[in-house]
């Protein structure tokens, strides 16, 4: 009974260094890929594959005259290719995304890169790991004399709960309070142990194999791994692994003024959340002064400006309102971001306001369109700034039903104001978001150019014109009043049909085509 | 996406361009290009394009005045859709270097190395080419280094796949 028992649970143990590798390996990818659902399909396309041969490279080892022995070296080659994972990562992702590459650049390169990347990286640890299921199932029917089929039920079903695990505990404890270097060798170590163990049990010609293996495993303590660069100028002032990504807070000086930007998954030459020193508008290139529009167009000149931040970050929306609405007009702000990290790096380095703090309720952990459902009616306004993995609009942000409950929530009058990656205004993915947002808004919407960016800004309004064009009032501040007249900049979209909704979105295919797009125009 | 902002080239391009206006023979001409700087100066980009749109004003001072429109806009692309749009029709020093400038902005690779090569043939613009080959070698190479990462990463994966579909053939076949 304690060997079968002691077998089942290496079983699940390796089952849960399975899923370790699949899991934290696309967070390992992140800082030069993104985790975008590309990159996880990569990943575990990789994974099942290394699994498959896995499987039946298990199948033929189980043949031999000592199936345990096998077992053994088996799991000692997982522990070393999961070792090594950190180390090598750096320059494995350098060989297919160099330095230097920016972002629209290199968002045409994700797919093929973190492809070959995880099959250099990933696809030795998990064939490995594939080849203990059927070696297990050989020990364990030779040790009971069970048939075929009880046997692989047992280990299949230690296997898949030990996966279980695994899944749940690499994303909600390992990586959040290890980080990836750690869970990656506390994985590898785990492995190496049952090898050694199970080599111990095999015979003592083994164990000089299996300590050799420990060395390997032990020597990758005092490796430094490689991380992602921080360009130069930056100096970055901490970094840390959240649930959902890779986050990080640098900062340069400009003019004698310090900046910082919070980036996430970084290789590439954009950020999440920037923070000037001193408040107020941005300046040129940065959309974030745009959120503040709708105020200045609006009619009320004092009392509280009711706002939700669906995205809210590191609060630089907040910073930028606070001090740029026009008379008497107070923020009060709802936000909400779904990364904790974020708003604790937001909080410690860029001003953003403390829990409790009077007019901003920060919803950290929370999902935007949920939280919005359930936060009431008669805000003035709503500002979308949701983003996943660098470029993503995540999916059910963008649909007819979201952009209704985004109306719901609005006075008469009240404004959405949502910022879309987006090359012009015929931009595939600005298009489509346009005219799902006029189906929902059944009125016209405004999209209008950021200058200096790759950023276009979607304006709707619930129940009243919205004054742009010819319709637009002089003595706007940041020369808004010349740009909201200027044609080339702008684009009025009214439509009664939306492309996008809870049942069919094609968000990821219309932003694969906004870059083929931009691509083919340069051409 | 949080793409960073592309820099606003400055002052030294309106001083170029005004001495493009100079010499301009034409009055009507030259008023019409003075009026287009001086509302793309003050922001109302709107006008600018308007005061050049009139039938008496050449094609070069047009181009070169809604280029800087847009440019000074922040509307990089257009701006270079509009140096690339005249210089099809007629060559020009400036336009083809605002080209290059706009083209290493926007990361533009190819287009950067194109209009580099047509301003080195250019006359009088020996000192903007060479001035202009450092960034343009330095995106060049960029590109080149992209590009040669994505070939890279295509043969590893066809090798990777040949590979795995071998190794799952010979093993699925079992002992003999």
């Amino acid at each position: 009974m304690r060997r079968d028992g002691a077998l089942l649970a290496l079983v699940a143990l390796a089952g849960a260094g399975t899923m370790v590798v699949e899991l934290a390996a696309v967070r390992l990818l992140a800082p030069w890929f993104g985790a975008s659902a590309a990159v996880w399909t990569n990943v575990i396309g990789v994974v099942l594959l290394a699994l498959a041969v896995g499987y039946l490279l298990g199948a033929r080892l189980s043949a031999a005259a000592d199936p345990l022995r096998r077992l053994g070296f088996v799991l000692l080659a997982a522990a070393c290719a999961t070792a090594w994972l950190p180390f090598v990562a750096a320059p494995t992702a350098a060989l297919f995304l160099p330095d230097g590459t920016t972002l629209d650049r290199a968002a045409t390169q994700v797919r093929w890169g973190s492809l070959a990347t995880s099959i250099l990286l990933f696809l030795p640890a998990a064939l490995a790991l594939g080849a203990v299921g059927p070696l297990a199932v050989e020990v364990d029917q030779r040790r009971r004399a069970r048939n075929a089929g009880d046997a692989g039920g047992r280990v299949l079903a230690a296997s898949t709960i030990g996966s279980l695990v695994g899944t749940f505990g690499t994303t909600h404890v390992l990586v959040p309070e290890l980080g990836l270097r750690w869970c990656f060798l506390l994985a590898a170590g785990v492995l190496a142990a049952l090898g050694i163990a199970t080599l111990w049990r095999a015979g003592a010609a083994a164990r000089g194999v299996g300590g050799a293996a420990l060395l390997v495993v032990a020597s990758t303590l005092l490796v430094r791994p490689a991380e992602a660069r921080v360009a130069d100028g930056l100096t970055l002032l901490e970094a840390r692994q959240s649930p959902y990504q890779s986050v990080r807070v640098v900062e340069r000086v400009v003019d004698g003024e310090r900046w910082r930007e919070l980036q996430v998954n970084e290789g590439f030459d954009s950020f999440q959340s920037v923070w000037r020193e001193t408040p107020g508008f941005l300046g040129p290139g940065y959309y974030y002064d745009w959120f503040v529009l709708p105020a200045w167009l609006d009619e009320r000149r004092d009392g509280a400006w009711r706002t939700c931040v669906v995205g809210l970050g590191a609060g630089t929306a907040w910073r930028v309102m606070e001090s740029t609405l026009p008379g008497a007009l107070a923020l009060d702000g709802l936000g909400v971001e779904i990364d904790p990290e974020v708003v604790a790096l937001g909080r410690e380095y860029m001003d953003l306001a403390a829990a409790g703090a009077p007019g901003r309720r920060v919803l950290s952990g929370a999902d935007g369109r949920a939280c919005l459902a359930a936060a009431g009616g008669g805000f003035d306004q709503v500002v979308l700034d949701a983003y996943a993995n660098q470029v993503e609009i995540p999916a059910h942000l963008s649909t007819v039903e979201f952009f209704r409950v985004v109306r719901d929530a609005l006075r008469p009058g009240g404004w959405l104001t949502a910022n879309v990656g987006a090359f012009d205004g015929e931009d595939p993915v600005a298009d489509a978001l346009a005219r799902t947002a006029s189906a929902a808004f059944e009125g016209p919407v405004w999209l209008v150019r950021v200058p200096f960016s790759r950023n276009v800004m979607l304006y709707a309004r619930r129940d009243a014109p919205i004054p742009m064009g010819d319709a637009v009032p002089d003595g706007l501040p940041h020369g808004w009043s010349d740009w909201l007249r200027f044609a080339p900049a702008l684009r009025r979209v009214e439509s009664a049909v939306a492309p996008l909704t809870d049942d069919r979105n094609p968000i990821d295919v219309l932003q694969r085509r906004s870059l083929e797009r931009a691509e083919e125009r340069r051409r | 996406m949080r793409a960073r902002a592309s820099r606003r080239v400055g002052a030294a391009m309106l001083v170029a361009l005004a001495g493009g206006a100079a010499s301009s023979h034409a009055s009507t001409r030259q008023d019409a290009f003075a009026r287009s700087l001086e509302h793309t100066a003050a922001g109302d980009y709107a006008a600018a394009l308007e005061s050049v749109s009139a039938e008496g004003v050449g094609a070069l001072p047009r181009a070169r005045a809604r280029l800087w429109a847009f440019h000074h806009a922040g509307l990089l692309d257009e701006a270079l859709a509009e140096a690339e749009a005249a210089l099809a029709l007629e060559e020009d020093a400036w336009l083809r270097e605002r080209a290059v400038e706009l083209s290493v902005a926007l990361h533009d690779a190819p287009a950067a190395r194109r209009h580099l090569t047509a301003l080195e043939s250019a006359e009088d613009a020996e000192r903007a080419s060479v001035a202009w080959a450092g960034p343009v070698g330095e995106l060049v190479e960029r590109d080149e280094a992209a590009r040669r990462g994505e070939r890279r990463a295509r043969w590893v994966v066809g090798i990777g796949a040949l590979l795995c579909g071998v190794a799952l053939a010979a093993l699925a076949r079992g002992r003999r």
